[in-house]
Parts: C-alpha cells; sequence; structure tokens
C-alpha cells in the first residue's frame, strides 16, 4: 500500500509518529483510569463497611459493658448450704437488688428482650434454693415484673454460663425470631474483691442492624446488607424482598462467612446479584460477632463516572486520530507537491524545454531549491542557445568550403584538370562520396539548427501532396532500381489538399521513402498510401524493410538515434533525418509514427489537415 | 404434664407422605432425609370431649388461628423461607363421641398420647373419610406435594405430637427395634390421612398462667410432627425455650442442620 508512493510513505510516518503515543497515552489513560477506580471504590465501599463495623461493634460493646457489674457492696454474711462439706461461698447479691438491677437494664437498653441472673453457686434466700447454674431472677419484655418460681430455668449446661462463670465474655450465635435476629450474651459478675458471685445473661435483639443498613447508601443504587454465621440474612439496606437464604446464592456469602475478608483491591468483586444486577461488592466477616456484612454497588452507577470519562478518551483519541490523518495528508502533500513540481521541471530538461520555470513557494529549503532548479535551467537554455548558435555558424561555415570541395572533384572528374587514371577516379569517387555525407550532415545540422533557432521557416497553404510524392518517387526510383525494390504509388485522383508546404512535404518524404529503400535488404517493395480519418489525411510509407524493436520505435525520432544491428550496420546515416520530418510535420500542425515488426518491414505514418474542413472551421 | 416425646405410628393402609429427590438439598423431616417438607398444611380441629360441650371456648377459633398464623411466621423465619406451612381451620368444634375420662390417659408422662391417638383416629373417621359424619370435602382435600398435619385444639388435658410413618413391621416391639427407639415411644394407629399430628390442651393458650408461651408450646408439638425430638437440656423451642413467648423462640442450629436448612 505504501510502497512507492513519498507521499504514502511520508503519510504513513506521520500517522504512526501520531498515532503511537496516542494509542500508547490512551491505553495509559484507561488503565489508570480503571485501576485508580477500582482502588476508590473499594475505598468507598470499605470505607462504608469499616463504618458499618465500628457501629455493630459499638451497639455490641454498649450491651457488653452494661453486663459487666461489679458489687461494691455485701447483702449480708456468706451463706452455706447444708451438706455441701463447708465450703464457704462469697456473699450473692439479695434478690431484690438482682431484680431492680434487672429491671433498670430492661428500661435502659431496649435492644434487650430478657434478661436474668445466673447462680454460680448454690444458696439459700427468702425460703428459696438456688442450685449452681440455676437461673435467680429473669426479666423480659413479655414478663416485665420477672419470672419466679419453677418458670425459672436451669442454665446449668448451656454456653454461655458455662463460659460466664469460668470469667469469660460470652456471645452466642446469632438465632431468629418473629421479633428478628437476636444473639446471647454472658458476662460475670463480681464483687469488690474480683471474686465471680453471679452471670448476667441477656437475649439482645438485634434489629437496629436493620436501622444501620438502611441508612448505609452508595450512590442512588448500592446499599448495604448483613448475614449471620449460616449466611442468612439478617438486615439489608435494600427494600426489594429476597428469601433468607437467596443471599448465598449470590456473591461471596458463603466464603465470608467462613472467614475469608473482601476488603481491598484485591477483595473487590464483581457478580450478578440476587437481586439480578451486576454489582461491584466489598466484605467483611466480624468472627467473633458472627456477622458477616457485605456492601454491593451497582456497576452501572458505580462505573458511570470512568465509564464517561473513557468514552471521553476515546472520542477525543479518535478526533486527535482524525485530525493527525487529516494533518498527515495535508503535510504529506505540502512536502511532496513541491518534489513533484521538481520531477516535472526534470522532465521538461530533459525534453530540452528550459523556458519552464517552476513555481515553488513553501518559504523554506524547497522554495530555495526550486529557485536553483529555475537558475538552472536559465544556465542551460543559454548554453543550448549558444551550442545551436555553434552549430550553426559551423554547419554555415563548412558549407562553403564542403561545396567547393564538391565542385572542384567534379571539375577533376570532368577531365578539366587533365585525364584521370583509373586509379586516381576510383580515390576521387571515395572522396565525392565522403564529401556527400559531409555535406548531408552540414544540411542536416543546418536544419537541426535553423529548427531549434526557430528559423525554420514554412509556409502552410492548402496544397495536393501527389505531385510532390511523385516527384520524390521519381527521383528515387534509380535508387530503388539499384537494389530491385519495386514502388507503389497509386494515389485517388480526387485526394483532398491538406495545409502544407509542398516542399517541406518534398523533404519529408525523401527521407521516409529514402529510409525504406535504405533499410530494406535486397529485393522488396515501398508502398505509399492515403487515408483519410476524420479532419486528416495520413500518408503510409510501408516498407519489406528489416523492421525493428519496440525500444528502438520509442527513441526513433530522437536527435542522433540510430539503430545499430547486424542488418543496419553498413548503412550510414546521420541520425537526423527523422528528427527533422518530425520538427518538419509538427510545424505543420500534424502528427507523425511509426509500426514496425523486426524482420517484416515497417510503417511510416504521417497525418496532415485537411484544408477543407480546417480552413472552414 | 408439659412432657412431650416422638411418636412413631404403624398404619394398615398408605400413607400421605411423599418421597423428594435426595440429591436435590431441600427441607426434609429430621431424621428422614427421604421425606419433603417444603410445603407443609396443618388441618386444624378444635375437639371437645361430649361430657364438655357446656365448656366451649368461645372464642377458640380466633385463639387458634392465632396460634396457627404465629406458627406459620415462626415456621418460615426458622426454615429461612425454605419451607411453607399453611394451614385449613374446620369451621366448627368438633364435638367427641365420648367423654373426656375416654381420651384422656392416667399416662402424662409424654403428653397424655392416648388422647392424641383415641381423638385423631376419631377425626380421621368422622372428618377426613366420606362416610364420616363431619365429612368436609373441601376441609379433607389434600394437595399432592404437601406435608399434611392433623393438629388438634383439645378441650381437655395434655401436649403431644408425633409422625405417622407405614411399617412392615406388626408390633410396637419390632417396629421400635427395627428404628433404634424406646418402645414407649411407638403406637399403632389407624390413620391414612396424614403424615403426623399434634395436639395441645386449649387451656395453655388461654390461661393466664401459660397463655405468654403457650404458641410456643403449640409449634413445639407440631415440630415433632416435623421430626425434632425434645430437648429438655436445651434452650431452644424443642427444650426450655417452648415456655417461653414464640415471639423471642428459636430453633437450634444443629436441628435446622438436621432438616437441611442450615449446611453442616
Amino acid at each position: 500500500m505504501f510502497g512507492g508512493s513519498l507521499r504514502d510513505k511520508i503519510l504513513l510516518v506521520m500517522i504512526l509518529v501520531g498515532l503511537l503515543p496516542l494509542v500508547a497515552a490512551g491505553s495509559l489513560a484507561i488503565y489508570s483510569l480503571n485501576v485508580f477506580h477500582d482502588f476508590d471504590l473499594a475505598s468507598i465501599q470499605d470505607n462504608l463497611i469499616l463504618q458499618k463495623v465500628e457501629e455493630v461493634q459499638s451497639f455490641i460493646n454498649d450491651i457488653s459493658a452494661s453486663f459487666k457489674l461489679k458489687i461494691d457492696y455485701l447483702s449480708g454474711d456468706p451463706v452455706q448450704i447444708e451438706g455441701d462439706g463447708g465450703v464457704k461461698y462469697p456473699a450473692p447479691i439479695s434478690l431484690s437488688s438482682q431484680r431492680f438491677l434487672l429491671s433498670q437494664l430492661m428500661l435502659e437498653k431496649p435492644q434487650l428482650e430478657e434478661v436474668s441472673i445466673i447462680a454460680v453457686f448454690p444458696y439459700r434466700e427468702a425460703d428459696m434454693n438456688f442450685s449452681t447454674g440455676s437461673e435467680t431472677a429473669r426479666y423480659g419484655r413479655f414478663y416485665p415484673d420477672g419470672v419466679s418460681g419453677r418458670e425459672l430455668q436451669d442454665q446449668n449446661r448451656s454456653e454461655k454460663y458455662i463460659a460466664a462463670a469460668a470469667g469469660q465474655d460470652y456471645i452466642g450465635p446469632i438465632y431468629h425470631t418473629l421479633k428478628g435476629p437476636m444473639m446471647t450474651m454472658a458476662s460475670p459478675i463480681r464483687n469488690k474483691d474480683e471474686e465471680i458471685i453471679g452471670v448476667l445473661s441477656g437475649e439482645v435483639n438485634l434489629s437496629e442492624f436493620r436501622n444501620m443498613a438502611a441508612r448505609s447508601k452508595l450512590g442512588n443504587s448500592g446499599y448495604v446488607y448483613m448475614v449471620d454465621q449460616d449466611g442468612f440474612l439478617i438486615a439489608r439496606g435494600r427494600l426489594a424482598d429476597v428469601s433468607p437464604d437467596d443471599v448465598k446464592k449470590g456473591g461471596f456469602v458463603s466464603e465470608l462467612i467462613l472467614g475469608k475478608s473482601f476488603l481491598g483491591i484485591d477483595g473487590q468483586s464483581r457478580y450478578k446479584s440476587i437481586w439480578g444486577e451486576r454489582v461491584v461488592a466489598a466484605g467483611d466477616y466480624l468472627e467473633k460477632l458472627n456477622i458477616g456484612i457485605i456492601a454491593e454497588w451497582q456497576e452501572a452507577e458505580a462505573d458511570a463516572i470512568v465509564n464517561t470519562v473513557r468514552n471521553q478518551i476515546l472520542i477525543i483519541s479518535l478526533i486527535v486520530l482524525i485530525a493527525t490523518i487529516l494533518f498527515s495528508l495535508f503535510a504529506a502533500n505540502r512536502i511532496v507537491n513541491p518534489i513533484r513540481m521538481l520531477e516535472v521541471g526534470t522532465r521538461f530538461v530533459a525534453q530540452g524545454k528550459f523556458d519552464r520555470p517552476i513555481n515553488i513557494k513553501t518559504n523554506d529549503e524547497i522554495e530555495e531549491l526550486g529557485a536553483a532548479f529555475n537558475k538552472m535551467m536559465l544556465g542551460l537554455k543559454q548554453l543550448q542557445e549558444l551550442k545551436e548558435e555553434f552549430v550553426f555558424i559551423a554547419a554555415h561555415e563548412l558549407r562553403t568550403p564542403v561545396t567547393a570541395i564538391k565542385g572542384y572533384i567534379s571539375l577533376i572528374l570532368d577531365g578539366i584538370a587533365g585525364p584521370v587514371s583509373g586509379s586516381l577516379r576510383e580515390i576521387l569517387d571515395k572522396i565525392q562520396n565522403a564529401n556527400k555525407r559531409l555535406i548531408n550532415l552540414v544540411n542536416d545540422l543546418l536544419e537541426v539548427a535553423r529548427s531549434e533557432a526557430g528559423r525554420m521557416t514554412i509556409q502552410v497553404a492548402p496544397t495536393n501532396i501527389i505531385a510532390p510524392i511523385k516527384d520524390v518517387l521519381s527521383e528515387l526510383r534509380p535508387l530503388a532500381y539499384e537494389k530491385s525494390i519495386t514502388m507503389i504509388y497509386e494515389p485517388d485522383s480526387g485526394l483532398p489538399s491538406v495545409l502544407a508546404d509542398a516542399g517541406r512535404v518534398k523533404e519529408i518524404m525523401v527521407n521516409l521513402v529514402g529510409n525504406a529503400i535504405k533499410y530494406t535488404v535486397g529485393s522488396g517493395t515501398v508502398t505509399v498510401r492515403h487515408e483519410i480519418q476524420g479532419s486528416e489525411l495520413t500518408t503510409h510509407i510501408q516498407d519489406t524493410g528489416v523492421g525493428m524493436p519496440k525500444d528502438a520505435q520509442k527513441k526513433l525520432f530522437e536527435k542522433f538515434y540510430r539503430i545499430q544491428t547486424e542488418k543496419t550496420r553498413d548503412i550510414t546515416g546521420t541520425g537526423l533525418g527523422l528528427f527533422i520530418v518530425r520538427q518538419l510535420v509538427e510545424k505543420m500542425n500534424g502528427r507523425i509514427w511509426v509500426e514496425s515488426e523486426e524482420g517484416k518491414g515497417s510503417i511510416f505514418s504521417f497525418s496532415l489537415l485537411l484544408a477543407e474542413k480546417n480552413i472552414s472551421q | 404434664m408439659f412432657g412431650t416425646a416422638l411418636y412413631y405410628f404403624y398404619i394398615s393402609s398408605e400413607k400421605n407422605g411423599f418421597v423428594s429427590d435426595v440429591d436435590e438439598i431441600r427441607p426434609h423431616l429430621y431424621g428422614f432425609p427421604e421425606v419433603d417438607i417444603s410445603k407443609t398444611r396443618i388441618k386444624a380441629v378444635y375437639a371437645v370431649p361430649k361430657n364438655k360441650t357446656d365448656f366451649v371456648y368461645a372464642d377458640w377459633k380466633s385463639v387458634l388461628e392465632e396460634a396457627l398464623g404465629k406458627s406459620k411466621k415462626f415456621h418460615g423465619i426458622q426454615f429461612r423461607g425454605k419451607s411453607a406451612l399453611n394451614y385449613d381451620v374446620y369451621p366448627d368444634p368438633v364435638f367427641l363421641l365420648n367423654e373426656a375420662p375416654f381420651y384422656d390417659s392416667n399416662e402424662t408422662n409424654f403428653g397424655n398420647p392416648r388422647a392424641l391417638i383415641n381423638i385423631g383416629e376419631e377425626i380421621e373417621k368422622r372428618i377426613f373419610q366420606e362416610d364420616g359424619d363431619l365429612y368436609s370435602g373441601e376441609f379433607s382435600e389434600f394437595k399432592t406435594g404437601e406435608y399434611s398435619v392433623l393438629t388438634i385444639l383439645y378441650e381437655g388435658v395434655g401436649a403431644a405430637g408425633g409422625i405417622i410413618q407405614e411399617s412392615e413391621f406388626e408390633t410396637p416391639e419390632e417396629i421400635a427395634a427395627s428404628i433404634g427407639l424406646d418402645m414407649r415411644h411407638i403406637f399403632v394407629v389407624d390413620i391414612k390421612s396424614v403424615d403426623g399430628f399434634s395436639l395441645l390442651s386449649r387451656s395453655f393458650l388461654t390461661e393466664q398462667e401459660t397463655k405468654f408461651y403457650g404458641e410456643s408450646l403449640f409449634y413445639h408439638e407440631f415440630a415433632h410432627v416435623l421430626g425434632f425430638p425434645d430437648q429438655y437440656d436445651r434452650y431452644d423451642i424443642m427444650g426450655a425455650g417452648r415456655l417461653k413467648p414464640i415471639e423471642q423462640a428459636y430453633l437450634d442450629r444443629h436441628l435446622l442442620q438436621g432438616v437441611g436448612v442450615i449446611m453442616q
């Protein structure tokens, strides 16, 4: 595609030079944009999740703090249970204090559904015996005055009691109730000596998590939801209904609840959510609380900005690309056009036309080159004029002596200067032939010089060319006869006149018929015929001579060109005849051409304007 | 009095239960993964012994529907939406053919199973069989694919529930031996319309002392029909939690694992 044309090469280079940085910069920009965008998204989602983590933690910490009871007073002497081997226990909290504590706790912490105190050692109060692990008091939303007697349960084997009685805070797994998700929390109750004197337990309603999730927004479509240790939904910030089980069907919840974090750029995930939309998601799991928090943001909105910017980059890149191509085209043409003008100028020079200066206006070195080229043409023109002048003068000056030589040799051969012996005559004949060739050369040079100097005189007038052609054929017949060549010319007597100079037509015919005879080796035929084509009369001179190759036909009408082959080696000539013929034909507004085939002969044709049609026009 | 147990009954005819594709994870009976309980329907009846017709609880229907409504919600939450519980209530009290002593027994350790069996068999004949004197085509219609349960609100004493399964064995001893259960939990009954049944004394839902946890007990007995065993040493609705309001009740995770709701 760009193999041959300089313009195309320049275009290609300029497009590549412009395009490669553009593509590289565009790709880098889009890549960077995506990376930074992902970082930004991860950061936004992480911040939201960490904020929710903090809120959840704060919620739990608030309850946990209220569970850390330290009793600074004693309600009485230590009580010993009969039959336990005389073991002494710290004083327990009195039942009235327990009930007061629990009722106040229920008032202060609306998120508590139920609170209870569990004995960590056996004791008796108010005719009631409490064994280790049994509830001593319990308050709940459904029994605000507390429960007593047989409704108090034995917690001896419960995990919460076992942990808290051992001095540890307990947070149980999330369970689901009609009032919402809940979890069990328990902590030891200590006295001022740091001895554990009971366990405080509570059932915590986690419905507040729903508010936490509902308050969380990411743009218009982003939301947060929370899941329990089994991946079931406990809170969601999206109104659309969904089965509590469905959240595990989309995304990474099943991995999240195994403890894998989905925070940061590495944790960011994209998938189809349970609501059927493509989302960008992040998540974290609070192992101690058995809570997973997930933030999802619809891709369409989350990526809206980056998509817009990316599209803008692509559009700008496209515009720059088109501009680059257009500018490259313009620049390539601007560079190449002067070079083309120079190339045209060189063609004129090659044709010897030095009077056609080129006009390059680029205001740079190329314009200077154009000016130098014009100067060179001017110099060549002057040289040509000098040469023509020289040739004209030289030919003119040579003509007189060679003509004199010719005359004297004729006189000698006529015996004016005395008898001429056979051998002397033979020598003089050779001198005379050589002198004749010299005269022909001088005449041709003079003709060429005249033509190039514009001094060739041609008087074009309506002319019937039959007579001049017959004169020429008659003149050359002896020559043809010598070579046993038959000349055929049978013109139509009604042949129309042409615009021509009769004398110059004879010169043309002498050259063309002479060549036909000269280049016909052995016997043959030279035929002259006419043909009317449109407004022209074409004259064909056909021979059965040696013919010529195609390459030679193209240069045949150039100055000093001669075909050098085995068959034409002995044929003499100046190489100026056909050049002169073309000059003559063209000066009579005609055309000349040749068709030839090697070994079969040639047809030289020239056309002249028909007098009747062209004068009337 | 509150003691309940898991019962297995032998019946002589084909049962209504269906077998699910075990390869598909679906909620199923506890201990019986082949029995799908994705759709469960309660046929609820208020049964009054002959000698207590003057003591019919006037608001029995609203009390029963309240308990059923809460059980439906509770069931949906516990099963995480994987199992749907629906119910139909027989429109009138069913006056039993015999007096209370006929249905009750001295054995109350397991929640008066005799009342459950006697009343269940009578309702089977009178309501579910086409030639029964209380037969109702609409009430007795069972949809294909539903796990069907007869729940009796009893104007007497008792709280019990259990699965009805066909067995190739003839005696309770043989059945108990084949499934590895205590023989005291196996009874032979002649009920073919439902896959399980439960019974709860009306008083639990209305008496001041018990009504705040009565609905929990109602679901507790129904849960036996799903195969859940008692676990009195724990604190969910199958244990101590049955004595708490149903709003605070829950099913233990290991029980939910046993019915395919939570993965192991």
